[in-house]
């Protein structure tokens, strides 16, 4: 759920869908089920974005290629970061 | 690392190449301290993404 619409996945077009599965193959096999789920099962953030495709795919590849576990980082520090960067936020999400 | 994140995410201009020089006396090399570096400043774009637009918050 967002404050803004965001396009369900019934209603996506092929530039909406493409960039969602391009995201979704990039990312770990734990990412696959959502922290906070739209009504239509997709990730709450990455739907967020449904309303600018190209900025979603974009953003969200740009994250999936920094977990390669081909670079130095093992998933524990991406996770330690990805956990200190929302607590020092404040993070709501 | 997660000293370098913190205050990356607090105020970036505070960095130096000190904090890099820490990071490399434990063994982080120039591709893992990008890593680090855009790893927490994307995370610093999708918190902010998350709160401005209220996801997850009913």
């Amino acid at each position: 759920m967002t404050w803004i619409r965001t396009v369900p996945l019934a209603e996506a077009d092929e530039a909406l869908r493409n960039a969602m599965a391009a995201q979704q193959a990039l990312y770990p096999e734990e990412y696959a089920t959502p922290v906070h789920p739209t009504d239509d099962g997709s990730a709450g953030i990455v739907a967020s974005h449904s309303l600018i495709p190209g900025a979603l795919h974009h953003a969200f590849a740009a994250f999936g290629e920094l977990m390669s576990p081909a670079l130095p980082l093992t998933r524990s520090q991406h996770e330690m970061i990805t956990t200190v960067v929302s607590v020092t936020n404040r993070c709501r999400y | 690392m997660l000293d370098y994140v913190v205050q990356l995410t607090i105020d970036a201009t505070r960095i130096s190449p000190d904090d890099h020089a820490r990071l490399r006396s434990v063994g982080f090399d120039d591709q893992g301290i990008l890593q680090i570096t855009l790893i927490a400043s994307w995370f610093n774009y999708i918190n902010r993404v998350a709160d401005a637009l209220g996801v997850g918050r009913e």
